[in-house]
């Protein structure tokens, strides 16, 4: 009976066989660690490790790991340089884990990010049985590791954690379990801002369950106790974010600094729609390598908004909600980053693994499994050579 | 066990519930230095000056730019100055502020200016405050010196606010808010009190 339960009916295409759902897991991670292992080689002979992979925010993170968060930020006029715009799951986690290990903070950083690729991995496997039950999950394996921007997942970044707690949101939301909901989401937004927008769709959740179990005619007792349960839940959600706000308090003075800082950089709020729009008609493609263009930009927001679209119309509604609303929050604070943002995002992930799992012709899956793994090596170079476009 | 359960989550969510509370009041209520507040909160400065713990020391009566560290700068330099070089410090901005320190005793403060070595630039620069608001001209010299008179009813803060308003000759001033970072601009090289 176990072993009836355990067998996975669904064939693995590279394989073209049945075989058990463990065996699935097994030749995931295994192909992770081979990805893990080629890049940290490739890096190595790039100058070596830390410096090839160590861009951009992995400095900022860096910093976070090894000294804690800034008290003041530096003088250089018209620059700020403080570093309370990064919330403190991931550097918080690192830093244990640099105690626990002994590791310098690039490495236990390092070592977070793909303990977290493992997660994404096994949650997204578990999650598209749940939500795509005919789905071939040899595929979504295969598209996992070759996905280029998924070597975000191994770089001392957010990325990583942020990818696995997003697809553990949408793993417990589809499972109607609430306290893993709530606590996810939780841990989201003490992750990064876009976080927290989750919060709307899951206290939607929390108060539409409460609504149905009291409209279920439950005895008083019982009724209360849904009450108090849901209010807890709802009040769980925004603590590890809450937190941080103190923590800032106590550091600067100021609850919102995180917020302040990204002001003081230029990342002020606007109309993203009219962001969009104003990206369309600058005319610069040509600037796109430089990762400086905004018609390009303005591009790949609009082909993100269009995977969460796509997702809202197969009823996936979380999925496109978290999709839509990060790369529009993303996109209204300025354009830098998008490409990371929206391509490194496992719910974009979950769409184009749709589109590739509808594509019948093996010949044609292989020429995108090819291309993609040409884009990964060129991705990689620009990441050794601090490529402004991938930021 | 139930009821026990339920008594936990009442308490903690009333526990929860005073703590946003809290924190929203310090949201409202932020209790920053005059330092943060001047540079994330109302935007009156771009850069900042690590004051000393206590009072810091009255400055010298001159005041050189061109030898001085940007964390120190920033006492004076608040808003829209480039890093300091030989030259000064250069504006980054159209439209530029200074704070200086007040003394007593002191009648006029004096600015010193570095043009740029191609074209001139000119440029309005009044005290803020006070009864007596005094404008002066910087005109086209190579290295011009305008003196503004000033009095203990223009000190706000313990100091002299002064605003400039740069015209670098461009046909856009109007909308234009940062200078051309790829030219020189007019710098400020030095400011010596005067009794």
């Amino acid at each position: 009976m176990l072993m009836s339960l355990n067998r996975f009916t669904h064939p693995l295409a590279a394989f073209g066989k049945t075989v058990t759902r463990n065996s699935v897991y097994l030749v995931a991670l295994l192909l992770l660690a081979l990805k893990f292992v080629l890049v940290l080689t490739a890096a190595s002979m790039a100058g070596g490790v830390e410096d090839a992979l160590c861009h951009w925010d992995c400095k900022w993170y860096l910093g976070i790991i090894n000294h804690g968060y800034d008290v003041e930020p530096s003088s250089t006029p018209g620059m700020d340089q403080a570093n309370w715009a990064f919330f403190p799951l991931y550097p918080a986690i690192s830093a244990i884990a640099a105690r626990l290990t002994g590791f310098p903070g690039f490495w236990s950083g390092t070592l977070v990010s793909f303990v977290c690729a493992v997660g994404i991995t096994i949650v997204s496997i578990f999650y598209r049985i749940e939500t795509r039950p005919t789905s071939r999950l040899g595929n979504w394996v295969i598209f996992l590791v070759l996905y280029p921007f998924g070597l975000y997942f191994l770089f001392v970044y957010s990325e990583s954690i942020y990818g696995f707690l997003l697809l553990l949101l949408l793993y417990k939301f589809e499972r109607q379990a609430q306290a893993g909901t709530v606590i996810s989401a939780g841990l989201l937004a003490a992750t990064r801002p876009t976080g927290v927008l989750s919060f709307p769709f899951v206290t939607l959740a929390l108060f539409y369950r409460l609504y149905q179990s009291l409209r279920a005619g439950l005895d008083a007792r019982t009724t209360l106790h849904s009450v108090i349960n849901q209010i807890f839940l709802f009040l769980l959600m925004p603590l590890g974010l809450a937190l941080f706000l103190l923590y800032l308090f106590y550091l600067v003075g100021d609850p919102l600094a995180f917020a302040h800082v990204e002001i003081a950089w230029g990342r002020e709020l606007h109309n993203p729609l009219k962001q969009i729009w104003w990206g369309l008609n600058l005319n610069d493609f040509g600037a796109a390598l430089h990762g400086e263009s905004g018609v390009f930009d303005a591009l790949i927001a609009l082909f993100g908004l269009g995977v969460a679209g796509w997702l809202a119309k197969r009823r996936h509604w979380l999925e496109s909600w978290m999709l839509a609303v990060t790369i529009l929050l993303a996109f209204s604070a300025g354009r830098n980053s998008i490409v990371r943002f929206t391509f490194a995002n496992p719910v974009f992930m979950l769409g184009v693994g749709d589109f590739i799992d509808w594509i019948k012709p093996l010949s044609i899956r292989l020429l995108l499994a090819l291309m993609a793994l040409i884009v990964q090596a060129y991705l990689l170079e620009g990441w050794f050579h601090n490529s402004n476009f991938l930021r | 066990m139930i009821m026990r359960n339920l008594w936990i989550k009442l308490i903690a969510s009333a526990v929860l519930s005073s703590g946003y509370l809290l924190i929203l009041w310090l949201i409202l209520h932020p209790r920053t230095s005059e330092e943060y507040r001047d540079h994330y909160l109302t935007r009156t400065s771009d850069c900042w000056y690590a004051a000393p713990s206590g009072t810091p020391a009255d400055p010298s009566d001159t005041i050189d730019f061109s030898g001085i560290p940007d964390r120190e700068a920033c006492r004076f330099l608040r808003y829209g100055w480039a890093s300091a070089t030989q030259r000064g410090s250069e504006a980054r901005l159209t439209t530029l502020t200074l704070r200086i320190p007040f003394k007593p005793g002191v009648t006029a403060i004096q600015l010193e200016f570095s043009q740029p070595p191609v074209h001139a630039e000119e440029a309005d620069i009044s005290l803020v405050g006070g009864s007596n608001r005094p404008t002066v001209h910087v005109g086209p010299q190579p290295q011009p010196e305008v003196t503004i008179p000033v009095d203990t009813s223009s000190v706000n803060d313990n100091q002299w606010l002064f605003q400039f308003v740069v015209d670098d000759g461009s046909a856009s001033k109007v909308h234009q808010t940062n200078l051309d970072p790829g030219v020189r601009h007019i710098a400020l090289k030095a400011i010596h009190y005067l009794r």
